[in-house]
């Protein structure tokens, strides 16, 4: 990581030909259409030129959190949340901060239910 | 980028015009944005309100999704004398200075909802996964005063409106 500064709470991925997604380097802009980089990474827009996606990742804190792919379970769909606030009419006014930041992974069930792995940072 | 925030004001008739990138939401007896509230003050020794004041965030940038929204005040009854009132809204009146009917405004967060890429009132939905633009409900705030307030002219204390939400 060093040389790079990371967007707090920003998400990067991998895919199987070493192509990487990086919300940082893409100011969380979605280069296959509206929404940002979590949106693409979601809609799976890079898979049919760059193969699978084989990592995700959150910086946070100074931390890195891989969640290596081909440990989830199949058709798992990666989470990344922040729970954000903003301030009106106080010291802080008009800037927003990040609360809480959830990480992980979903996927369903042979019952059809949703199954969700979650870290909370 | 992830998403950006400002806040709306509503005035006027029915609060259906809006002064965007407001800094400030200070109590005053004019229903504008330009005013400075010290020079509209309310008077608690007639038992004033304040104008009801039409407020809404609008997120810019890029998201995925949008959800979870509520928004509080850290006190909703600053001094004796003194009331804060406000509920989360899906129509605009008229400001005006009459008491607003509101509840004592929410200091653990009232849930609000996300309406749509233009500025105005309505129901909304709890989730946006539309990107852009995109507002929410307002909230109608009023300070209402009676005589029993023992401060003398000046301002009282400030109060911290806090907006929450989660964006993914």
């Amino acid at each position: 990581m060093s040389g790079v500064i990371y967007n707090e709470a920003s998400i990067q991925a991998e895919y199987a030909d070493g192509f990487i997604l990086d919300e940082t380097e893409l100011n969380d802009s979605n280069p296959y259409g509206e929404g940002n980089t979590l949106r693409a990474i979601l809609d799976k827009s890079a898979e049919t030129e760059h193969g699978q996606m084989v990592r995700f990742t959150l910086f946070y804190k100074n931390l890195r959190y891989d969640i290596p792919w081909e440990d989830t379970p199949e058709g798992s769909r990666p989470i990344r949340y922040k729970k954000m606030e903003m301030d009106y009419n106080g010291p802080l006014s008009g800037i927003s901060r990040i609360m809480k930041v959830g990480f992980g992974y979903q996927y369903n069930l042979p019952d059809g239910s949703n199954k969700q792995e979650v870290q909370e940072l | 980028m992830a998403s950006t925030q400002t806040i709306s004001e509503g005035n006027g008739a029915s609060a259906g015009t809006e002064t965007a990138s407001r800094t400030e939401c200070n109590f005053k007896r004019i229903d504008d944005s330009t005013t400075a509230y010290t020079s509209s003050p309310i008077n608690s020794s007639n038992n004033e309100n304040s104008m009801t004041k039409y407020q809404l965030l609008k997120f810019g940038g890029t998201w995925s999704s949008l959800s979870a929204l509520t928004i509080k005040i850290d006190n909703n009854a600053p001094a004796t004398g003194l009331s804060i009132v406000g509920s989360v809204v899906t129509s605009g009146t008229t400001p005006a200075t009459t008491a607003s009917g509101d509840p004592a405004m929410s200091t653990t967060g009232a849930t609000a909802n996300f309406t749509s890429s233009s500025f105005g009132y309505a129901a909304g939905t709890s989730t946006s996964t539309a990107s852009g633009t995109m507002y929410t409900n307002a909230v109608r705030l009023q300070l209402q005063t009676t005589s029993a307030y023992a401060g003398g002219p000046g301002d009282i204390v400030s109060r911290t409106i806090t907006w929450s939400w989660t964006e993914s």
